[in-house]
């Protein structure tokens, strides 16, 4: 089956205590089962599940995957001792595997497997209204894509095993696949063209961040707070940075995410102000506040000139590698900054020169190819002591040290404060552990501006594309 | 020369007495002290044949402070009472930690017997069975051995570092499996257990309830 966010909220409250009718037992503590996906999408909306949780008092655990095959059989079903598990979520996972097959819910007839996967195609078994104990999350359900899945399992579920799964596709019988593809044509379609899928099934687009969905979901039951928010802005700016969603598609939620910015930040000011203004106001400042992004990476923390020749946006539009970054040379020129000004740290460049950066990259940069030099974004600050990050600062230090390998800080000499409690055979378990220790508001901050320092590091590389040793397989 | 036997042994102890873990037994230092208040007895002793009495300051010995036996005597036994305290403050400060191991139920590791020595080792395991006869009169909700520090939170995260399977805790049945997290209750006494023996780890919790000297 198939709920929306709105419904989703229904789930927490149910989520309460309820009675062992074996024992006529009253149980306390519900539990809930996550299984996160390790992406930095998911593992966002994995905390703020786990905020969540906590302000609701209810008892959670987690455990990383891949893919499948790391659910083992005590994954697939549940003890029936587990008598206070009410429900399993998977975080991108599980969209396109037949999980009424794949659970094996028998001992827990009330338990239920909510699914959010935004990069998974969708199963269209797990929207049969027979599965009952399967729920697939869906951000928007009259959009048209989720429409054509909705219509599209109510037909194969209709169509059944008795016509032998044939369906009417454009007027024509055919066969089609778990997730509506036509694979085969029925014998007296065997004229007419019909495009046959081919290959494993994928998802046209990249759904919306889940981490954004679930913040939504904590909106709704106001159980929001400014952590939260920054997780879903860190987890829908880690899908445009990974190039999984393109700017138009990040740009649809902006709206959503302002608002919740100035709500929660008690922000009057309507305009966007620019990445090089964004400072704190005071020592204790926490705020997020709303900013111009350039699309270049980790410019503050960098060069003007570093940071737009190892960006794959300026990289790509700008041509620089077959023109040996002279493209980068008379942009800087044509805009009035000098190679000195350039080479100076981002945060440390003359304020009058700053200013003037944005409105002339903008009149400049289409010159160059550069059409969408600025994106609207934000800016987290830490007071006085640590520096201000950008969403897309954290999401590249994020996805830097979630995908590296260790031996990759100690080669570069970037300090990495590592969690090291698995083996060599489990160090991705290290990695993701790493990076939720890094997402702490609290206490995250520093291993955070490592992972920062490693991204700086490994990005020339990137761009040559000579990092592959250093990816975690 | 005597008195410096001991040196060694004094270093020991002072670098050892901050750190938590039990270091390996100085048992040749230890000798080599013994050794040294036998043959300071053995002096005390042929210094009392040659016509002193065994009393020694009681005597008219100590009428007669300037006599050369008298310093000497004196200077024996102050070398031999400086070097008995080395050797009760050393071992003091190993028993200390080796009943803090007992008193936590923490296991004694292969690599931990060695470094004690045998009497250590037997005074580790009738303590131990002291506290356990003492610990039987009560019931097992009353955690005696539980940290002192009050737990902030009543829930705490862990991580589990081993996989242990599935137990029943305060929070009800759990399944612990390697390379999770889970949240559970801090005064249960099966998790802190579980702790100190190293198959979870405390996770986001910067005080440090458990000084584990292993």
């Amino acid at each position: 089956m198939y709920c929306s966010t709105e419904a989703f909220q229904h789930f927490f409250e149910t989520l309460e205590f309820h009675k062992d009718e074996n024992n006529n037992v009253l149980l306390l503590d519900p539990s809930v089962r996550i299984y996160c996906n390790a992406d930095v999408d998911a593992i966002c909306a994995a905390e703020i599940f786990k905020k969540l949780f906590y302000l609701k008092h209810k008892i959670w655990s987690i455990k990383p995957i891949r893919s499948s095959e790391d659910f083992d059989i005590r994954d697939r079903q549940p003890s029936p001792l587990a008598k206070t598990l009410r429900a399993i979520i998977l975080l991108n996972f599980g969209g396109d595997i037949d999980l009424g097959r794949f659970f094996d819910l028998s001992s827990h007839p009330n338990l239920i497997v909510y699914v959010l996967d935004s990069q998974n195609p969708i199963n269209l078994k797990n929207m049969y209204k027979t599965n009952h104990n399967i729920f697939i999350v869906l951000d928007n359900i009259n959009s048209p894509e989720n429409r054509d899945i909705i219509e599209k399992a109510e037909s194969k579920e209709l169509a059944g095993e008795k016509d032998n799964n044939y369906e009417m596709v454009g007027g024509y019988l055919v066969i089609t696949d778990d997730f509506g593809r036509p694979i085969r044509k029925h014998w007296t379609a065997i004229d007419k063209p019909i495009p046959l899928a081919t290959g494993p099934a994928r998802r046209c687009t990249h759904g919306s961040s889940i981490a954004l969905q679930t913040y939504t979901l904590a909106s709704t039951i106001l159980s929001n707070d400014n952590d939260m928010l920054w997780l879903a802005i860190i987890g829908h700016t880690s899908l445009f940075v990974s190039k999984k969603i393109n700017l138009v598609e990040y740009n649809k939620m902006i709206g959503f995410l302002d608002a919740e910015v100035m709500g929660l930040n008690n922000s009057d000011s309507v305009q966007r102000i620019h990445r090089h203004k964004a400072v704190p106001a005071h020592s204790d400042d926490k705020r997020i506040i709303r900013i111009n992004e350039y699309q270049c990476v980790l410019i503050g923390h960098w060069t003007l000139y570093d940071s737009m020749l190892n960006s794959e946006y300026t990289f790509n539009k700008m041509r620089l590698k077959e023109n040996q970054a002279a493209n980068l040379d008379r942009l800087l020129r044509n805009i009035g900054i000098t190679h000195r000004m350039a080479k100076q740290n981002f945060p440390s460049m003359d304020v009058q020169v700053a200013n003037s950066l944005a409105e002339m990259i903008k009149e400049e940069g289409p010159k160059f190819g550069l059409e969408y030099p600025l994106y609207s974004s934000y800016c987290k600050f830490y007071g006085y002591k640590q520096p201000s990050l950008s969403a897309s600062d954290a999401a590249y230090g994020l996805i830097t040290l979630l995908s590296m390998k260790k031996s990759a800080s100690i080669e570069f000499g970037v300090e990495v404060r590592w969690v090291s409690d698995f083996g060599d055979d489990d160090s991705w378990l290290n990695n993701f552990y790493t990076v939720m220790e890094a997402l702490d508001s609290r206490t995250g901050t520093s291993l955070l501006q490592s992972g920062i320092d490693l991204r700086k590091v490994l990005q020339p590389l990137f761009i040559q594309g000579g990092a592959n040793e250093f990816y975690i397989l | 020369m005597f008195g410096e036997t001991a040196v060694p042994l004094i270093d020991t102890t002072k670098r050892t007495r901050k750190t938590q873990s039990v270091s390996l037994y100085e048992g040749e230092k230890v000798r080599e002290i013994l050794d040294e208040i036998s043959i300071l007895q053995e002096h005390l002793e042929s210094l009392n044949d040659q016509g002193l009495n065994d009393q020694g300051l009681n005597d008219q010995g100590l009428n007669d402070i300037n006599s050369p036996e008298y310093e000497t005597k004196l200077l024996i036994q102050l070398v031999q009472n400086h070097d008995l305290k080395v050797l009760k403050l050393y071992h003091s400060q190993r028993s200390e930690k080796i009943k803090f191991i007992a008193i936590q139920e923490l296991p004694l590791s292969q690599e931990m017997r060695l470094k004690l020595s045998e009497r250590e080792r037997i005074f580790h395991s009738k303590y131990s069975d002291l506290l356990r006869k003492y610990k039987c009169e009560y019931p097992p909700s009353l955690n005696l051995s539980a940290t002192l520090v009050p737990p902030k939170e009543a829930l705490t995260a862990v991580r589990v570092l081993k996989d242990i399977g599935d137990l029943m805790t305060l929070n009800g049945y759990v399944e612990f499996r390697k390379g999770t997290q889970a949240i559970v209750r801090k005064a249960d006494p099966t998790i802190e257990k579980l702790i100190k023996l190293g198959y979870l780890k405390l996770v986001g919790n910067k005080e440090s309830t458990i000084i584990n000297p292993l």
